[in-house]
């Protein structure tokens, strides 16, 4: 009974300062979207209808929010926000309509009103404001110029009807509009494993936004009835017909169909109109390139400052994130004392006399144990931030770089809202910082070079991050020389790193860049040194737990992956057994679990592989890397453990299920193993060892240089 | 215990939906989901026995995700609510007819969704005998 009193409590306060704060972030991005769209007005184009559905979005949002928690006149400003957006993204009003710039003074009046509220000394507006407001904005809004009357165009699609009723009215007027302009309309099928379709989905759709407009995410379950499977129908306005679409994608033909549009007896041979606007972060400054070299673009539009002096007046306070490594420390020994009593209540349970206060007890437990989730879960909540102060940094760095080295770049940023633990965040903005300035000073070439080698003149440098399970995954391209292996080759061979006679794939040779000392080019520069610093990113990285990875192809450009994980503060893990011994496994790096049929393993050299469907899989057996005497004849099982690319299968004699684990530093006179991160504890069998599978998916190149 | 997969991107509409649903007696589990895409991830792992969806979220929208359970054999049953702001009526109409049994508009009456959840949930019991 306590426990619902607990609940109600906690009630109204708590959901009005919560709005305060999301209501807050909302408008912030509100503003930035802003001054997007006063760039893209600026710059003579047509607004992105991305990034109207999101203004629109925003505002919807603020007023079911505002409603929800009985703010009637924030409420009824924030819906004639909405109405304007919306008229703006459903084509019913134009860019150019007399209502268009109230927007910014409906959401300059909502950032005051917010002020009031958090702070009750704040200035009081005037009380007619909404009011009044809300009137010029109807008034604005009363003469509409009517659309739409191609109600039977959508008939004419060979679309299945379910298909159609499970648009939004927003997604039905942008494919109105694709048909309106001409553009293809077409049907592209998928399926995924369900485990992991975001990122299979991601590739698609950025497939389908450079050659389109993606009109419609359709999700449905796979015909045969396979849990293990999603299918989605992705429609899509384009250009391109079905073959080429099928072609620019990467997927097979038939999965891909023309259900209409188009323009009718055009040349098929006409080319394609420009391609639908790239999203991009609002923090990008994409479409500064053209001023490079003269500064600050003066006067972007007309921002809202209200909005810029929010920042401070949110009922937030700033934690020490050790007190935050502290409580998830508590955290963790309530764990412990919470499987010791499991234990007694078992106890109690088998004893014929004690039964039923073991059952009570298990139902205390129960309830405990989901209270403790909700703890734990909200403690690492806290800890995470979203990636946008850092892509903001990196704009602003990339913006000096141009103006210092007088190259002609573009920064594109997506996945700023992509969250992270704090504490990673802090520690990736020196290496993000080295691998932009790395691609700004040695992979984008002058201008004039680009040109001679048929490049747009500017560069692209394009930051994209994702998450990917557990993981998240940070990808730095460009689109300058590349690196050349035969050179990074060379250079490793005259530092000693590699023999003359070694055999390297391309992989393992573009490898060695992050070795410490190697630097393929000769001269210094301001900007990046002496090209040290790609084997402290690859220490940064690795220290949190995290992977890097390079590719690049001379000419084309260069991309290197990081992949970190969400959180260093819990982690779920699979508990392994290798003798006595237990071990904990990350669980996020775990891809499965097999039971080792000896007759699949082929010895190569000193190296075990195990045929894992016609693919090899290096083996390593844990005893042995540890140390430990254990008789080989014990190993049953092999846990495949993944990071970025890299797979490695590592043996066990017994696998004993999972276990979330807070993984402390090791104390006392061991502080480092090789392959091991840590320790935990869990409630009934003490210290258990983490293992380190960054180490131990490690490859025989890396380790050479380490030894 | 009955359990409810709450889907909604805005976090304060999230807990503003558990809180008001911890009302409810007999109690039930409340599930979040943050986006479309976690619910689908969600779905098919987890039984549930309500799915309350808001409709204008990025990735797949609500009306994505009515018609997602509804073509799923497994999933059909789930009874569903679909939630949008007043003045989206018409989406919230194309779930109804896509096969959602209720709608509400934002900002709802606590008690009306209570209502709407509470005799949902009744039905269901009736029809999986728990």
């Amino acid at each position: 009974m306590s426990e619902m009193e607990g609940a109600g409590g906690s009630g109204a306060g708590d959901i009005q300062r919560e709005f305060v704060s999301e209501a807050e972030e909302i408008l912030e991005r509100l503003g930035s979207d802003l001054e997007d769209l006063a760039d893209q007005r600026t710059s003579g184009g047509e607004p992105s209808p991305d990034l109207v559905n999101r203004l629109f979005r925003s505002a919807h949002t603020l007023k079911g929010l505002a409603g929800s928690v009985g703010l009637d006149a924030m409420g009824e400003l924030a819906h004639r926000l909405e109405d304007v957006l919306d008229g703006l993204r459903l084509g019913r009003i134009a860019i150019d309509s007399p209502a268009v710039p109230l927007i910014h003074e409906a959401v300059s009046l909502f950032s005051s009103l917010l002020r009031e509220l958090s702070d009750p000394g704040a200035e009081a507006t005037p009380e007619d404001a909404v009011t009044t407001l809300c009137a010029r904005i109807r008034a604005a809004l009363a003469s509409p110029a009517s659309l739409d009357a191609e109600t039977d165009a959508l008939q004419r699609l060979d679309l299945d009807r379910s298909v159609l009723n499970a648009l939004t009215e927003y997604e039905e007027h942008r494919l109105r509009e694709s048909l309106r302009r001409g553009r293809r309309i077409l049907r592209v099928e998928a399926s995924f494993d369900l485990t992991d379709f975001e990122s299979g989905l991601a590739r698609l759709t950025a497939g389908v936004s450079e050659a389109g407009e993606l009109l419609s995410t359709l999700p449905s379950a796979s015909p045969e009835g396979s849990e293990l499977e999603i299918r989605f129908l992705l429609l899509v306005a384009s250009d391109l017909d079905a073959p080429h679409l099928a072609e620019h994608l990467g997927v097979e033909a038939g999965l891909v169909h023309e259900v209409g549009g188009g323009r009718e007896g055009a040349s098929a041979a006409v080319p394609a109109s420009a391609p639908a606007p790239m999203v991009t972060a609002p923090a990008t400054p994409t479409g500064e390139a053209g001023g490079a070299g003269g500064g600050e673009p003066p006067g972007r539009g007309a921002p809202p400052e209200d909005v810029e002096s929010l920042r401070s007046i949110s009922a937030t306070v700033r934690v020490d994130i050790r007190k935050l490594d502290e409580l998830m420390n508590l955290v963790g020994e309530l764990a412990i004392q919470r499987g010791q009593l499991a234990a007694i209540g078992a106890r109690l349970l088998a004893e014929a006399g004690t039964a039923r206060i073991g059952s009570e007890l298990q139902k205390v437990l129960k309830r405990l144990e989901r209270k403790l989730h909700d703890l734990q879960s909200g403690v690492l909540e806290v800890r995470m931030v979203p990636l946008q102060q850092v892509f903001e940094k990196l704009s602003r760095a990339s913006r000096r770089l141009q103006r210092d080295l007088g190259k002609r770049v573009r920064l594109e940023l997506r996945g700023a809202e992509t969250e992270l633990d704090k504490l990673i965040v802090e520690e990736l903005v020196d290496p993000l910082l080295h691998l932009v300035r790395n691609a700004f000073d040695h992979a984008i070439e002058p201008p004039e070079e680009r040109v001679a080698a048929g490049k747009p003149a500017d560069g692209t440098i394009r930051i994209e991050a994702s998450q990917r399970g557990n993981h998240v995954a940070i990808e730095i391209s460009d689109d300058g020389r590349g690196i050349d292996p035969a050179r990074v080759r060379a250079r490793a061979e005259s530092a000693g790193l590699i023999g003359p006679t070694d055999v390297l794939s391309h992989r393992e040779i573009l490898d060695l860049v992050f070795a410490p000392g190697l630097s393929t080019r000769t001269e210094v520069t301001e900007t990046s040194g002496r090209g040290v610093g790609m084997d402290v990113v690859r220490a940064n990285v690795t220290a949190l737990g995290g992977r890097v990875e390079i590719d690049s192809q001379v000419g084309r450009g260069t991309r290197v992956t990081l992949t970190l994980p969400i959180t260093l503060a819990i982690i779920q893990t699979l508990l392994v057994r290798i003798g006595e011994q237990r071990f904990a496994i990350p669980l996020s790096s775990v891809l499965e679990t097999l039971k080792l049929d000896g007759s699949h393993v082929q010895h190569s050299q000193e190296r075990e592989l195990l045929n894992l469907r016609g693919e090899p899989l290096p083996l390593k057996d844990l005893a042995s890397e540890l140390g430990l005497s254990v008789p080989r004849a014990q190993r049953a099982f092999v846990v495949v453990v993944g990071l970025g690319e890299a797979r490695v299968g590592v043996l066990v004699d017994k696998l004993d299920g999972q276990q979330d684990a807070v993984v402390k530093p090791i104390q006392g006179p061991v502080t480092h193993v090789r392959g091991v991160t840590g320790a935990t504890e869990f409630g009934d069998h003490g210290a258990v060892l983490v293992l380190d599978v960054t180490a131990l998916v490690e490859d025989p190149v890396r380790r050479r240089e380490a030894a | 215990m009955q359990r409810i997969l709450v889907v909604e991107d805005s976090a304060t509409m999230r807990s503003y939906l558990a809180t008001t649903l911890a009302d409810l007696d007999p109690p039930v589990e409340v599930r979040e989901a943050a986006s479309g895409f976690e619910a689908l991830r969600l779905l098919p792992r987890e039984a549930f026995d309500l799915v309350i969806t808001d409709v204008n979220m990025p990735d797949v929208n609500g009306l994505e995700l009515v018609s997602f359970l509804k073509g799923s054999e497994a999933l059909r049953s789930i009874p569903l609510i679909v939630v949008s702001s007043e003045g989206s009526e018409k989406d919230c109409e194309r779930g109804l007819s896509l096969g959602a049994n209720a709608y509400l508009t934002k900002p709802f009456d606590p008690e009306k969704l209570v209502g709407v959840v509470r005799e949902l949930l009744a039905r269901r019991r009736e029809e999986t005998g728990a």
